[in-house]
């Protein structure tokens, strides 16, 4: 082995005995990245999610301008329990969380995947205050 | 904002039963999953009261003092008076008849270190009683 091929052989050795899912960690989740921005959006009649107005013109632009998340965390008014939750489905529902709209707001969907198992747990251990359980039931609301 | 829904995405729940320091603190100690590549959006609204709607879209009074008083707080960095909303007075009170739609901006504030920036949007109050007011932090 020359000097390069050993070095580059090298450098996956802290890899070596790792789990697979570990190590699509590493490469993952567990990478720390520039800290993403946080948003705190006023969002009101849930007509703005289909009508183009001020506001949803405006949630575009915001869009456009960040960085990709790896991930969105929500927290949102209209999903209130007992106790502290998450939602840790693979495929979360779209909730039509309203009454007297047209039929066309029911018919938005909003299929994004969920989170890994991986995300899930690191936001559990993350927060202290209060025990927080996994979810499959709900979804994604109006405020999402 | 991500109209393509290839984004995984999840929710966080609000306990009935939790105080809004409490809201404060899970808010706080979601900060290491900013630098995990997660974008953390509080949705909701800072004056909501839908009792209170004007059909001809006017703004009622305590509606304009209240978001102004919040923006100046949030300018301050005051938090500490926004997580004690309710000893801040009448116009607060009929902004927040029930916190449901408050307490998402408690979990945005709580994320906000000294070195990142703030930007507001959507400053505008609609229907009467609904503040559109949002926060762009650390962008």
């Amino acid at each position: 082995m020359d000097r390069k091929s050993f070095i580059k052989a090298s450098m996956l050795i802290p890899f070596l005995g790792m789990e697979i899912k570990d190590f699509e960690d590493a490469l993952g989740e567990n990478v720390l990245m520039e800290k993403m921005p946080v948003l705190f959006v006023g969002h009101g009649n849930p007509m703005n999610a289909i009508m183009p107005n001020e506001y949803s013109k405006k949630w575009k632009a915001i869009g456009e301008q960040l960085p990709t998340p790896k991930a969105i965390l929500c927290v949102s008014a209209h999903w209130q329990t007992r106790g502290t939750q998450i939602t840790a489905m693979p495929k979360p529902k779209t909730i039509h969380d309203f009454g007297g709209f047209p039929k066309s707001l029911f018919e938005v969907e909003y299929p994004a995947p969920g989170i890994s198992s991986a995300l899930a747990q690191k936001t559990i251990e993350a927060i202290k205050e209060v025990h927080v359980t996994k979810d499959f039931e709900w979804g994604l609301d109006h405020g999402c | 904002m991500f109209p393509k829904a290839n984004i995984p995405t999840f929710q966080l729940s609000l306990d009935y039963l939790s105080k809004p320091e409490i809201h404060f603190k899970i808010g706080m100690q979601l900060q290491s999953l900013r630098q995990k590549g997660v974008l953390i959006i509080g949705s909701g609204n800072l004056v909501h009261n839908l009792g209170k709607l004007s059909h001809e879209n006017k703004p009622h009074d305590w509606a304009i003092e209240f978001d102004e008083l919040a923006k100046n707080k949030i300018l301050e960095g005051n938090f500490a008076s926004l997580v004690g909303y309710k000893g801040l007075g009448k116009a607060a009170s009929l902004s927040i008849p029930t916190n449901e739609h408050y307490l998402p901006l408690l979990y945005t504030l709580a994320l906000k270190q000294s070195s990142d920036s703030l930007q507001f949007f959507n400053e505008s109050i609609d229907m009467g009683s609904i503040s559109m007011r949002s926060l762009l932090i650390g962008a």
